[in-house]
């Protein structure tokens, strides 16, 4: 099984310029009504997740089926997760700061309504803030609420305890509003814990029936932006393996997958010359080192670990191509282009060398034999190969690299309290590259090691430049001054190498072109493509379109 | 009576052992659900301070020290709430088993029961005709149980799913690409029973072998017992003598081993249901274990128990019915 296993959620909307023209549908929200049917097809999806469904569409559950969060409920805007600062109407028409970054003003649409036939209106987008302003269990994105108020039928103005700028992407992007005169009777504690196995969303799919064995979602007749969704019916089916998901998906029974194929050429590409993969680099894969204690804690052992790694060798043997190499300030691209410090445009690792390292090592008085042990969880069966290639590159150099395998649950408890030497794990998924950048370096959310850590900066780096550059991007909406702020911090991260950069995780999803079009690719990063990510599942679902 | 009751009183102390080690079990493996549930929603977003202590309360893990911990563990299992599972939260545990435990009983419980009365009976017959070419078949079978499950499975569906003849489905319970609604009809029950086919077969041959070796050993020493050799000296016919003389005795150890595997009818299967995607109990088990989720391993564990204390209950109080020796105290 691979890292899929219960994977992450996260994600944003996209439209290169490419896709302007099939979103222009979209944009043009506040005429048509319904949209005319027309839809036909079904459409086979796996999540590459192990293991059975279970009946479980309420958002506030972590554990909430994938499809609830973009197919059945839906956010205001879509923020691409594969293409930084692309947002689209979704619930909402367009948006405005004011009082500083204090307030959104959002209008929203005028011709949605949930699949039970009532109007979506204002008060659902109000119930939903206030919601979640009032009960921390279901202010799942930590937002600074004071408060949402109604401006007319369509009118909303959410105001902020402090400048929400960089809140943007969770308050209006991944916060999916809930019909008001369903939910208001329930208290909060059911409502965290309610299963929610009828939802009723705005969506573009409707759940029509459920096995723990597979799902299927209908087409949204009333749907509100024109033409959409294309699909009739999309069909959810669960595997236990990889082993027995990747033979439906060889096979053609899946159209849309999110499985690890190891040989993806020989064992999926060559066998029909429409299947295709779709790989869009949304993460990075990073060596994640303990800089307070033991060797890691030295420069110089991190450069000369950096510096041994053959990150393309990697690539082509692991990932069969995909997952190329990043880059020393582990900016993700071309997803974060804009943000790239012109003086780092061509920086790169230079050609891995063992004698590099050693002289690294040498010039630091750095005794060797070095030994690191680096921690992965148990079963992602490709970080195991990156490992074993990693600890052959490094032993010349005069490390030596042990792999743990512990079972995800221990991992995760490793990780959260910092009780590691090294640890092998990615980061991303998010279209903004400050929340990404905010997760690895922001001291601010990062306990002393030892104590649970549950937000983000698991080795506990701590740079007052750093933190300071990321609160004043927070602390502005105007793009020049973030983007020479985030160059800073691209320096600094690759000086300091807080964390070791490796590869873009792969995210392979495969696409059978026989049953399916339309699906995002590097040259249309319309959303992210994969199956896990949410709420893009939703916004790609819709645009999914069948082959003729 | 006294026997029944001698009975009942062990299996309840075997009970509150078993019940007592799946508490403490599941404490020693390292992390907790808490941490794992943070760890997924952090995956979405950034979770606010203060989330670890509401979740605790929420998943209803238990308060204060661990001999409180266990009285409270006991109070739920004695009322039979089950809990919220974490790693499916907020789904009960009990839906969860409920939605596996028939899947596996069914297929799991047939598939065992048929390689018991196959083997059971094959051994008898080629105890019966020992030296024959029957006979010469009991190595093969014994070849095919120690072949490594896995790779057994997987060379089926190889063979008859995906590349050689593809006359039956690889992989869940039923076909998840047509239109059926799961419950007591034709068509479900139709595709259900085809998807069946292979991981039964897998169980059976790859079970039988033990069944078939066991019987037939003891059925050549009872054959040569006095009692059989009397019974041949009155001129009985010989299936009398094979089924009702020589092959009621030799079933003894074998119906001791049948109730062992019939209580872990319940586990499922683990490897067959990792191979073929089929939804049953064992693979929820697994899920459990490695995302530290207390509830649910304790729900999967307590249905295991006493599904296997069960079986040997019926089957020891069998025992005394078939066999009028092992009622006798000493």
């Amino acid at each position: 099984m691979t890292r899929h296993w219960r994977m992450r959620s996260i994600a944003m909307v996209a439209a290169a310029v490419a896709a302007a023209g099939l979103l222009a549908a979209c944009g043009s929200s506040s005429s048509t009504g319904s949209s005319s049917g027309g839809q036909s097809g079904v459409l086979t999806v796996t999540t590459g997740s192990a293991g059975t469904f279970e009946d479980n569409f309420n958002q506030f559950s972590p554990n909430a089926e994938d499809a609830a969060n973009g197919m059945i409920y839906e956010p205001l805007f879509f923020f691409d997760t594969a293409k930084s600062g692309v947002i689209q109407p979704w619930l909402g028409n367009s948006y405005a700061w004011s009082n500083g970054g204090r307030t959104v003003t959002v209008q929203l649409k005028q011709n949605v309504k949930w699949t039970d036939g009532k109007p979506f209106t204002s008060a659902d987008v109000v119930y939903s803030f206030d919601l979640a302003q009032k009960n921390t269990a279901i202010n799942k994105f930590g937002l600074p609420l004071a408060g949402a108020s109604a401006d007319g039928t369509y009118g909303v103005k959410i105001n902020f305890t402090k400048p929400a700028y960089s809140y943007a992407y969770y308050a209006l992007g991944r916060v999916e509003i809930l019909p008001e005169h369903i939910w208001q009777s329930d208290s909060p504690d059911q409502i965290t814990t309610s299963l929610n196995e009828h939802p009723v969303g705005t969506g573009a799919y409707e759940l029509s029936s459920f096995s723990s064995q597979a799902m299927t979602f209908t087409a949204n007749p009333h749907y509100y932006m024109a033409g959409l969704p294309k699909f009739k019916t999309i069909r959810f089916v669960s595997y236990n393996s990889n082993t027995s998901s990747d033979a439906a998906i060889e096979n053609g029974t899946i159209a849309w997958a999110g499985s690890f194929i190891p040989s993806i050429q020989k064992l999926y590409l060559s066998r029909n010359n429409k299947y295709a993969v779709s790989d869009i680099p949304l993460s990075t894969a990073f060596l994640v080192p303990n800089l307070h204690s033991g060797p890691t804690a030295n420069l110089a052992v991190r450069q000369a670990i950096s510096a041994a790694i053959d990150r393309s060798y990697i690539s082509k043997t692991v990932y069969s191509g995909y997952a190329s190499p990043t880059n020393p300030e582990a900016l993700i691209l071309p997803n974060y282009a804009a943000q790239l410090a012109p003086s780092l445009a061509s920086a790169s690792f230079g050609t891995p060398s063992a004698s590099r390292a050693r002289s690294i090592l040498a010039s630091a008085h750095v005794k060797t034999p070095v030994s690191i042990t680096v921690d992965m969880v148990s079963g992602y069966t490709d970080y195991l190969s990156d490992l074993q290639i990693i600890q052959s590159e490094l032993k010349p150099a005069g490390i030596n690299l042990t792999i743990a395998q512990p079972a995800y649950a221990s991992f995760i408890s490793d990780q959260s309290t910092g009780d590691f030497q090294m640890l092998m794990d990615n980061f991303g998924y998010v279209p903004d590259p400050y929340d990404y950048y905010y997760v690895i370096l922001a001291s601010s959310i990062a306990p002393p090691i030892g104590q649970a850590d549950s937000v983000g900066d698991y080795n506990r780096f701590k740079n007052a430049t750093v933190d300071s550059l990321l609160s004043q991007i927070a602390a502005t909406n105007d793009t020049t001054a973030q983007n020479a702020d985030f160059a800073q911090i691209e320096q600094i991260f690759a000086q300091q190498l807080p964390e070791i950069p490796l590869f873009n995780q792969q995210d392979e999803i495969e696409f059978d072109g026989n049953v399916v079009t339309n699906y995002p690719t590097l040259s249309n990063p319309y959303a992210a493509s994969a199956v896990y990510i949410q709420p893009d599942i939703g916004w790609v679902a819709m645009h999914l379109t069948p082959a003729k | 009576m006294r026997f029944i009751a001698r009975k009942l009183g062990f299996y309840l102390a075997a009970a509150w052992v078993a019940l007592t080690v799946n508490f403490l079990l599941p404490r020693f493996i390292p992390g907790n659900p808490v941490e794992v549930l943070i760890a997924r929603m952090q995956q979405s977003g950034p979770t606010p301070p203060g989330e670890a202590q509401a979740l605790a309360k929420l998943l209803g893990l238990g308060s204060g020290n661990i001999f409180q911990r266990y009285g409270q563990y006991v109070d739920s299992v004695a009322h039979l709430r089950l809990g919220l599972s974490v790693s499916d939260f907020p789904t009960p545990v009990s839906s969860e088993i409920a939605s596996s435990i028939f899947w596996t009983l069914i297929l799991v419980g047939v598939a065992t029961v048929i390689s018991f009365v196959l083997g059971v009976g094959l051994g008898a017959l080629a105890g019966w005709k020992r030296g024959t070419w029957l006979d010469a078949i009991v190595p093969s079978t014994t070849l095919l149980t120690a072949m490594p499950y896995f790779w057994f499975g997987l060379i089926l569906v190889y063979v008859f799913a995906t590349n050689v003849f593809h006359v039956l489905p690889a992989s869940n319970g039923y076909d998840t690409s047509a239109a059926l609604t799961v419950g007591f009809n034709g068509p479900f029950i139709a595709s259900a029973a085809e998807h069946a086919i292979l991981p039964a077969l897998s169980i059976i041959v790859t079970s039988i072998g033990g069944w078939l070796l066991g019987m037939r050993n003891m059925m050549v020493s009872t054959l040569s017992e006095d009692y059989v050799v009397a019974a041949e000296a009155k001129g009985l016919t010989s299936s009398r003598i094979m089924i009702g003389y020589a092959a009621r005795n030799a079933v003894l150890p074998s119906i001791s081993g049948f109730a062992i595997s019939l209580g872990f009818v319940v586990s499922g299967a683990i490897a067959m249901e990792y191979v073929f995607s089929y939804p049953g109990l064992g693979f929820k088990l697994v899920t459990a274990v490695s995302n530290d989720d207390y509830p649910l391993m304790q729900g999967i564990f307590l249905v295991i128990t006493l599904a296997v204390l069960g079986a040997n209950l019926v089957v020891d109080l069998l025992h005394g019915f078939i066999d009028p020796r092992t009622r006798i105290a000493r």
